[in-house]
């Protein structure tokens, strides 16, 4: 099979990009060798210090001085792994972080104290998953509908504005609206907090069933409405029945006490906001242009001749031929979007990956930085695969091409 | 005489564009009785495919008027809201075979699916079932069952035109649009589309509009045609009797141009280009390419000046010209010459009178003046009223003002 | 709009010259603004007149200190007195933000040496604000900073001064006071303000910050100065601080963040064209190659395109911020680098690949046009109205690239660039709320943030302009 192979093929190309992408952090994580003289000479100023305040060694000759100061100094390199060789020792770096033993922290801990760069990752990546998922799909719903409307009324004054607004929001990044909607939601009108996963001191914890309304009520939602889409006219009822329940759940929700989750998806709603915000005039404006190029095709025409309402031709024909390009250019941008995070999530002092990847910096955390960076490495290559995956199922001509 | 399927009345489409309002349809009207195949024929960017879309409401964005009356049936469709249209006229009435069906088709749905589609969308009917009738629809136009099963890009262009054709006739329409069915085949698979449209209107009873600007095409396939001009319909009636005794001099010019096998003539040729739809010429819009053409035609004082000048470029003629210095048109159908400071202004109305009369059969345009006048410094130059003329004949009918003064 | 700041880039140059710049990072420059300072004509939100800073100048300059010198002779023993008085009208609805004494002395004997300070108020009371001895001789300044929560002398001086006169006068005793201010281990847990209780109403409101009413009108500073040597001699210049400056406010240092915020458009203008302009056209000419020639040297620009992709740019760049502390240049340069193939190089390789098999090409081809001819004559003139767009859309991604560095404290640590306040005014917490400033620092935020989004859209607007050529059938209608 063609797509069999070709599959294969871009797998063995992602994995050897992939190994040389961290074996580059490697080398830069450590400075070219920088970090490693800095530590010696602070280890070596350590120990001056040290011996200068024992009276025991003070008395001793300047040549014995010498020697067991430089006999403690050589085992203190050797155990910090100091005097190997720097190609030999950025190799070893990369082979365990291939392996994602990424060793420990020399700075950072993790909540329950464990220096363990796993499980400080481990602890911060499902905040930044959360997070950073619900306001891509957000903005990716969003953006995909006005995209399509505005396309749909291509030229009016309505695809005027909304690209003009699209293009104009898109190119600034999450973090920018992130500080403006601090000042106007959370210190001009008060209505969301302006940072942190949860309030000080946290309220009551909760069952964590308790964080899925939401979740469930869009998911409800959603389900009605695509059903309805494709379900024929005498069914419908039971698409609005399924809606009608998401907004119940929702409403319920929100009259329920506050509770922990609840604080939690009350501070992720401004973080949220502000990455949705600048991401979805990616996908509504190139949505549009998209959907604008095929919308002009002979058999879009020709369906539109068949009798198809405007929204099955939009969406059964214009949408399905437009999504490979769409799905490309726009889980590019959401790969790109987790690097975006660190300065986002730095803002929010929201305690996710990218906050995270911050203070490693800020401490000159080395192993801590390197076990990020491959983190995000690994979200990139596991991404470009995935699309490459979707890519050869959406289209079928991919498959004509390849043979 | 039985009432028409399809009667299109003073049907008009203009849209807006950054030059101006394009008058891609201009008042065309048309009979087809059930059965019947009329065949419109015309240049490249004349009307046609914009008459047909028109039918269909096949509207671009930029529409600017869209009026007139489409009998379908007994009912004037144009009154129909756009939802009643859609489930009543468009493929269940009328349906339509595209120009180019490589195009047509969607490239990522199977065939089978996508010519089963208008039952679903208009009868509601069980998948399974409807595609048991697609499978049968291309039986009917010679495909075998399994093609269903295939993408678009997997089928020959003889075969893609097939599926679209089975597609056309899924809902049994009365009435099939065919805009260019063949023009991107070759020879062979045209002839064998041609032949099958030919039997597929016998079996089915199908009415056909048949766009082309293929002569040979519309006289295998029609009863009746229609020859589109610059939006307009010029000339409509018996295949038979147009082809063979053309009464519009655009018709004639039209067959004249078709090359023909053993004949020693050479093919002729229509001089000039096709006018601008968005400001389509006064009078008759072909007066400007007309061989024939004389004072009613409707010649403007701009294009006057135009082919004056024109003739003064050319080394042949433009000795024949009075000497002039300058032209300038005062209205519409006026326009005031000034001629080189040489002898006096009598003078030259007298040189440029006899050039009119001398010329006149070899420049047609000349015909159009009406009166040359001596003013104080310029001579002016009255032309005849410009006047579109009128569609003449009852069931054979022609626009052209030769015809009321009853020669051709 | 680009025009407004095309505009802004060659007149800052002019109006602001680039010394303004270097003073940015000398923290001596800006003792005469107020620090964290709103905008003055923020007043409008709060429906008070807010007090401006005002400078009382040293003697000599015009309006400055009044002065008197005396040096006499008592019994072989020079004395030499110095009287220096100054008024001033304060019409302001509410307190300074700082009071500050700076005085220069020339001295010969330290010991004995002495300046008393005295403050008079509109309704004639008198306060004794502190004694001291100056320890630096001129032209050195002696500061003496009146307010705030410091303890260090005199303010702590002026504070007991002010609160034995407030007793004196009957308007709190002792205990109340010690009720009011309590001290733990000899500091204050809430630190009385001290310009409120100078320049209040004498009442019992004076006691409260929140209530205290401003008393209108001349105030004065008056110093004596004695010494004991016949060149003694001494020198008074003081700051008023108002709590709003300027047009755009000032920053912790008292950095009047309008040059800041002017500075940053030619910056932000001539990074953001300079990358993109670099990127844009180093992709656009390697996508060219790659489609045109194709072959081997397609598949290693297509495979680099990939890599590219995958590593993860930022996060390298910031490691490369933190250990090599780059100049705005090399921060350029490095992000060129790191864009050199990327999606236009993708799209440019498409474009090329249609153009390749149109006729046009195949004719030059017939008539022995070379490739690299064909390429740069007929090819290259296609994809370019596509570049131009492409620029102006990147140039927002460059301008943003060097404030997210920046903003990290990674950027060029000598331009005040957009970012760089931003990143100053995050880690002096501008974006949390205190009691002083409930809604954050917001001018420190706010500005920069917009200058950065008026800059990006002005060019996003100027790349939606080209929307026509990123989308040729919206050409037609």
């Amino acid at each position: 099979m063609g797509v069999g192979r070709y599959l294969a093929r871009r797998a063995l190309f992602l994995a050897i990009t992939f190994v040389i992408a961290i074996y580059v952090t490697v080398v830069i994580a450590n400075g070219f060798g920088k970090v490693d003289e800095i530590l010696k000479a602070q280890i070596y100023q350590d120990l001056k210090q040290a011996y200068a305040r024992n009276p025991a060694y003070n008395r001793l000759p300047p040549e014995e001085q010498a020697r067991q100061f430089n006999i403690t100094y050589n085992a203190t390199i050797e155990a910090q792994g100091l005097n190997e060789q720097f190609l030999p020792k950025t190799i070893r770096y990369t082979a365990s972080a291939l392996q994602l033993k990424l060793g420990r922290a020399t700075q950072l801990r993790s909540g329950d104290g464990s220096a363990s760069v796993s499980a400080i990752i481990f602890e911060r990546l499902p905040r930044s998953l959360v997070l950073f998922t619900v306001a891509n799909v957000i903005a990716a719903v969003v953006g995909i509908w006005l995209g399509l409307w505005m396309a749909r009324k291509a030229l009016s004054p309505f695809d005027r504005g909304m690209t003009v607004l699209s293009v104009t929001t898109f190119v600034v990044p999450p973090w920018v609206y992130g500080i403006l909607f601090i000042l106007v939601f959370g210190f001009g009108l008060k209505v969301f907090p302006s940072g942190g996963l949860t309030s000080v001191p946290p309220p009551p914890p909760a069952p964590l069933s308790a964080a899925f309304p939401p979740l469930i009520a869009i998911g409800l939602a959603l389900a009605g409405y695509l059903a309805n889409k494709h379900v024929r006219t005498k069914y419908r009822l039971i698409g609005y029945g399924v809606m009608a329940a998401a907004a119940a759940v929702l409403v319920a929700w929100i009259l329920a006490p506050y509770d922990y989750f609840k604080d939690l998806e009350w501070h992720m709603i401004l973080p949220a906001t502000a990455v949705a915000f600048s991401v979805f005039g990616s996908w509504s404006y190139t949505t549009r242009n998209l959907v604008l190029q095929v919308m002009d095709e002979d058999f879009v025409f020709a369906a539109r001749a068949r009798g198809l309402k405007e929204r099955d031709v939009l969406s059964k024909y214009v949408l399905r031929t437009a999504s490979p390009p769409i799905v490309t250019s726009l889980a590019l941008t959401l790969a790109a979007a987790w690097t975006g995070a660190i300065i986002t999530e730095t803002v929010f002092n929201y305690p996710g990956l990218g906050a995270l990847f911050f203070e490693a910096i800020s401490l000159q955390d080395a192993p801590v930085v390197i076990g990020l960076t491959t983190m995000y490495a690994l979200l990139l290559v596991v991404t470009v695969f995935l699309l490459d995956l979707t890519y050869s199922l959406l289209d079928p001509r991919i498959k004509a091409l390849r043979r | 005489m039985p009432l028409p399927v399809l009667d299109v009345k003073n049907l008009v489409l203009w849209y807006r564009t950054r030059k101006g309002p394009v008058h891609a349809v201009d008042d065309i009207s048309f009979a087809l009785e059930a059965g019947q195949t009329i065949a419109l024929v015309g240049e490249s960017g004349s009307g046609k495919t914009s008459t047909a879309n028109s039918i269909l409401r096949l509207l671009p964005k930029n529409v600017l008027r869209y009026e007139g009356e489409v009998v379908f049936d007994g009912q004037d469709v144009m009154e129909f809201d756009n939802e009643e249209f859609r489930k009543v006229v468009r493929w269940r009435g009328i349906s339509m075979v595209f120009q180019g069906a490589m195009n047509a088709l969607n490239p990522t749905t199977r065939v089978g699916s996508q010519v089963a589609e208008p039952l679903i969308v208009h009868y509601d009917i069980d998948r399974r079932e409807a595609a048991d009738q697609a499978i049968e629809a291309l039986g009917k136009v010679g495909l075998s069952g399994d093609i269903a099963r295939r993408y678009p890009h997997e089928l020959s262009g003889g075969m893609k035109q097939r599926v679209v054709i089975a597609m056309s006739l899924i809902l049994k329409p009365k009435v099939v649009i065919l805009d260019e069915p063949t023009s991107a085949l070759d020879v062979m698979t045209q002839t064998n589309i041609i032949n099958l449209l030919k039997d597929l209107k016998n079996t089915e009873h199908l009415s056909y509009i048949f766009i082309t600007h293929d002569l040979g095409l519309a006289s295998e396939l029609a009863d009746l045609v229609g020859i589109v001009y610059a939006g307009q319909l010029v000339e409509v009636g018996p295949a038979e009797g147009v082809f063979v005794r053309p009464k519009h001099p655009y018709t004639g010019k039209l067959l004249a141009s078709v090359p023909r096998l053993r004949s020693e003539a050479a093919p002729d040729f229509i001089p000039g280009v096709p006018p601008d739809l968005t400001d389509p010429p006064p009078g008759c819009r072909f007066h400007l390419r007309c061989p024939v053409s004389f004072e009613k035609c409707g010649w403007s004082a701009p294009e006057f000046i135009e082919q004056v000048k024109l003739l003064q470029i050319s080394e042949e003629t433009k000795d024949k010209v009075p000497a002039i210095e300058a032209m300038k048109a005062k209205d519409t159908q006026t326009l005031l010459i000034k001629p080189v400071a040489n002898g006096t202004i009598a003078e030259f109305a007298q040189r440029l009178t006899s050039f009119i009369a001398q010329d006149q059969e070899t420049y047609r345009f000349l015909k159009s003046v009406e009166s040359v006048q001596s003013k104080a410094k310029v001579v002016e130059v009255k032309l005849h009223e410009a006047m579109p003329p009128p569609l003449i004949g009852a069931d054979w009918r022609a626009s052209c003002w030769l015809l009321e003064a009853g020669g051709s | 709009m680009l025009g407004f700041l095309i505009l802004l880039a060659v007149f800052v140059p002019i109006l602001a010259p680039y010394n303004v710049v270097q003073a940015w990072n000398d923290p001596g420059a800006w003792t005469n603004n107020p620090k964290l300072a709103a905008p003055e004509w923020s007043e409008i939100f709060s429906g008070k007149h807010l007090p401006r800073t005002i400078l009382l100048a040293s003697n000599g300059e015009p309006g400055g200190f009044d002065k008197v010198r005396i040096s006499f002779n008592v019994s072989g023993q020079t004395y030499t007195i110095v009287v220096l008085r100054k008024s001033f009208s304060f019409q302001f609805d509410t307190f300074p933000s700082e009071i500050k004494l700076f005085m220069t002395a020339v001295f010969g004997n330290a010991t004995g040496t002495q300046i008393r300070v005295f403050w008079d108020r509109p309704d004639g009371q008198e306060i004794h604000l502190f004694d001291g001895n100056p320890s630096v001789r001129a032209p050195y300044e002696n500061t003496y900073s009146l307010t705030g929560p410091s303890f260090k002398d005199p303010s702590y001086a002026v504070y007991s001064s002010v609160r034995d006169w407030l007793i004196a006068k009957n308007v709190t005793n002792q205990t109340e006071w010690a009720s009011l201010y309590p001290t733990s281990g000899g500091i204050y847990q809430n630190p009385p303000q001290t310009q409120t209780m100078l320049m209040g109403r004498l009442n019992r409101t004076i006691l409260d910050p929140e209530t205290a009413e401003v008393l209108k009108g001349n105030y004065s500073f008056r110093i004596e100065f004695s010494g004991f040597t016949p060149t003694d001699d001494a020198n008074a210049r003081a700051v008023v601080y108002g709590t709003v400056f300027g047009l755009a406010g000032t920053d912790y240092e008292g950095r009047d963040l309008l040059v800041a915020l002017l500075w940053g458009a030619p910056v932000a203008l001539a990074f953001g064209v300079a990358g993109a302009l670099a990127s844009v056209l180093i992709q656009t000419i390697l996508g060219a190659i790659s489609g045109w020639y194709g072959g081997f040297i397609d598949e290693f620009v297509q495979r680099t395109a990939d890599f590219y992709l995958i590593i993860p740019t930022l996060p390298i760049l910031i490691l490369l911020g933190i250990l090599y502390h780059l100049g705005i240049l090399l921060i350029l340069f490095v992000l060129v680098v790191f864009g050199v193939v990327g999606a236009t190089t993708k799209v440019v390789r498409s474009i090329v690949l249609q153009v390749k098999e149109e006729q046009f090409i195949e004719a030059a081809r017939s008539y022995g046009a070379s490739r690299s001819r064909i390429l740069f004559r007929y090819i290259l003139p296609r994809v370019m109205p596509y570049t131009f767009a492409l620029i102006a859309l990147t140039v927002p991604a460059f301008i943003f690239l060097e404030a997210s560095l920046s903003f990290l404290g990674l950027g060029d640590p000598s331009l005040p660039t957009w970012g760089h306040i931003l990143g100053d005014a995050y880690t002096q917490g501008a974006l949390f709320a205190s009691r002083a400033y409930p809604t954050g620092l917001w001018w420190w935020v706010f500005f920069p943030a917009a200058g950065i989004i008026f800059t990006t859209v002005a060019f996003a607007l100027l790349g939606y302009a080209f929307d026509k050529v990123l989308n040729p059938r919206l050409r037609e209608q």
